[in-house]
């Protein structure tokens, strides 16, 4: 399996993408079970990766594996190396990790705080007090959210008081207030009713023009809509990478063809 | 077709018959509990019914804000005698006695405590004479409606060999006090009782009582509490055994009766700070007492927020700190309102605990260093003695019963407030 992945991986990069995060042989376990098993993968910079596969097969393990979320979870402990930006991130202070690498939750989760707040929490979390640039940071992530439009002029009301799309382009914005590098998003949509998830995936494609984004989604039809690359994982196994366009219509692994054809045919 | 509609009638026959049994059956199960309820309630409303029936009468705004102790005032003359000499205008009411010559009016009235008194109904604006003083002070003396005439020396004439002296005094009726007063035009004494009994005193030390231990309890307890629901979660493994034991500690702290707090409160802090209980040291053992009620609560909020919340704080780059201060405390606050409500209620109505720490004595002028009776304890002293009174207590548990329910509808309405601005509307 690993050699298969070698062998895709040397086929399908362009020798000019640029790697921002680079797992090597990740192996992770909760307790004495194992969760993640030799996982090898590269996420490509301005591009955007879907992490697709059944329900408990550790796609969203792997991504909180990102920006070490996983370390709050009591009997986790990972093995292998993870690089981002060819840094390990066991020598990256978590902190600083997570103002680089922003995550969007499954559920949207603003702060019961207003919006202007909520954008800015990030920010005053670090030590900005500026009034004045906090408010210029806010409207500009939610400018880039897509969002400023619907709630410019309330801004001071509370960000729960706005529906589930706008909360979730909300937490978009509120992550992206952090200017981060790689944008994690945890199946962003799976909450929201078919308006408002696609208005998120348009989100997503203006987004990559800045940001590296890695998205879990259940929906494969949101994998081919939004994403450059494709994982698709079973059972805490890679089993195949490889560009969107070339997993949907070529997969290599008869797992991955039984899994695509299964959900269409 | 008919085979089987006659085999649903037998089923349903069958049910019906079987069913008697169970309707009777859940007739008795229901009623029971209709009437154990009923029997509770009754219970409490008769417990109310007693308290504002006995209470109703003694409860005044007088009653608010006057002393406990009632105080004495010896009037005198700084010359040899008063003399009433004009003639006033009035009309008295009913059970109302009026001395003309003094410009006086007498009406018979209760004290706070229930005893018989003689009460100035109505005084001229010309029947003060400034030769009255306060032979305690000096200071001139002003008779004022409402005051309590104890007892007064008045003489017939003015002259010691011929006069003679009528001494009237409260226990004989406001009725005889008027005659002596209209028959005699000359005082000579006269003592003046302020109505006493009043609650003024165990309420600011009810008030001081509750500030002291909440100031301490509070910040100890969602200190404790935090570290209970947020920190001990992120301990290693072995050590979250500490946090249980230490949540089970808890658990049989708030069992502990009042009174073994009152004994170990009274011995350890009034060995560490002087001899005397004061409002302090009983705050203190409150705050002990009540410790528990508020870690427990408190917890219980900060585990009923989604998890999700302080996990998008810590995903924004927050540190863990950061997000128990500006993500979890403020999201726990209703339950540490209500956690604040348990304690308060505690307080008002705690009375073994204060006895040996914060004293029995019911005080008027209240200093936190000072041991003073709060009204829970204000209610055991009135109670304890030969003179049991118990209009007086029923008037003051009222009170206490007012003060829970004002506070338990503040603290709704405060976390109706937060829980709807953090719901957004």
């Amino acid at each position: 399996m690993e050699l298969t992945n070698d062998v895709v991986k040397e086929e399908i990069i362009p020798p000019n993408e640029e790697k921002v995060f680079s797992v090597r042989n990740l192996n992770l376990f909760y307790g004495k079970k194992q969760a993640l098993s030799d996982i090898s993968l590269d996420i490509y910079k301005h591009q955007v990766t879907a992490l697709i596969g059944p329900s408990g097969c550790g796609k969203s393990t792997f991504l909180r594996c990102l920006n070490r979320m996983n370390d709050l979870i009591d009997d986790c402990h990972v093995q292998g190396s993870i690089s981002f930006l060819n840094e390990d991130i066991k020598n990256i202070n978590t902190i600083f990790l997570r103002t680089k690498v922003g995550m969007v939750f499954q559920q949207p989760n603003p702060f019961p705080m207003s919006i202007l707040d909520n954008v800015t929490y990030g920010p005053r979390c670090q030590g900005l007090k500026d009034k004045k640039s906090l408010k210029e940071i806010a409207i500009r992530s939610l400018k880039e959210a897509s969002i400023y439009e619907e709630v410019k002029d309330r801004l001071k009301t509370n960000g729960l008081a706005l529906s589930g799309g706008q909360q979730q382009r909300l937490c978009i914005a509120r992550c992206l207030a952090m200017k981060p590098d790689v944008i994690l998003m945890d199946e962003p949509t799976s909450a929201l009713d078919p308006i408002a998830t696609s208005r998120i995936e348009e989100l997503i494609n203006t987004l990559k023009k800045d940001y590296t984004i890695v998205i879990v989604t259940h929906n494969m039809q949101q994998a081919i809509r939004v994403s450059d690359y494709t994982a698709f994982f079973m059972l805490g196994k890679l089993v195949e990478f490889n560009t969107t366009e070339e997993f949907f219509s070529h997969p290599k692994e008869k797992q991955s063809n039984d899994y695509i054809t299964g959900r269409f045919s | 077709m008919n085979s089987s509609a006659n085999s649903l009638n037998k089923q349903i026959a069958d049910f019906n018959h079987s069913n008697k049994k169970r309707r009777i059956r859940d007739f008795f199960s229901a009623g029971s509990t209709y009437l154990f309820s009923s029997f509770s309630l009754i219970a409490l409303i008769a417990i109310i019914v007693f308290i504002f029936s006995k209470g109703y009468s003694t409860l005044s705004w007088d009653f608010l804000t006057s002393d406990y102790r009632s105080e004495i005032v010896n009037v005198e003359t700084n010359s040899e005698v008063t003399v009433a000499t004009n003639t006033f205008e009035y009309t008295p009411g009913d059970n109302e006695y009026f001395a003309s010559n003094w410009g006086i009016s007498f009406v018979d009235s209760k004290n706070t405590e229930g005893n018989s008194i003689v009460l100035v109904k109505y005084v001229d604006s010309k029947a003060n004479t400034d030769s009255w003083i306060n032979s305690s002070s000096q200071d001139p003396f002003t008779l004022k409606e409402g005051d309590n005439i104890t007892s007064a020396q008045l003489w017939t004439s003015n002259d010691p060999d011929t006069s003679r002296v009528i001494v009237v005094s409260s226990s004989s009726g406001a009725e005889k006090m008027c005659k002596g007063f209209a028959e005699c035009s000359y005082l000579k004494t006269m003592t003046i009782t302020s109505k006493g009994g009043g609650i003024r005193g165990s309420l600011i030390s009810t008030l001081y009582l509750i500030l002291i231990t909440m100031s301490i309890a509070l910040p100890l307890g969602i200190g404790g509490a935090v570290f209970l629901g947020v920190y001990a979660d992120t301990l290693p493994t072995r050590f979250k055994k500490i946090a249980n034991i230490l949540r089970s500690l808890i658990d049989m702290i708030s069992g502990i009766p009042s009174i073994i707090f009152g004994l170990v409160g009274g011995v350890v802090f009034l060995t560490l700070f002087g001899q005397k209980g004061n409002l302090i040291t009983g705050g203190l053992t409150l705050a002990c007492m009540i410790l528990p009620i508020i870690i427990k609560s408190t917890e219980e909020a900060i585990r009923t927020i989604p998890k999700n919340m302080p996990l998008a704080s810590l995903a924004l780059g927050a540190s863990q700190t950061q997000t128990t201060f500006k993500i979890i405390i403020p999201n726990a606050l209703p339950g540490i309102l209500t956690s604040a409500l348990l304690g308060i209620g505690r307080v008002i109505g705690e009375s073994a605990a204060l006895i040996y720490t914060s004293g029995t004595a019911i005080q008027d002028y209240i200093i936190p260093t000072q041991g003073s009776a709060s009204l829970a304890v204000h209610i055991w002293s009135l109670m304890s003695g030969d003179n049991q009174n118990i209009e007086a207590s029923c008037a003051i548990s009222i009170v206490i019963l007012f003060v829970i329910l004002f506070l338990s509808l503040l603290i709704k309405l405060l976390s109706m407030k937060i829980n709807r601005y953090q719901k957004g509307k």
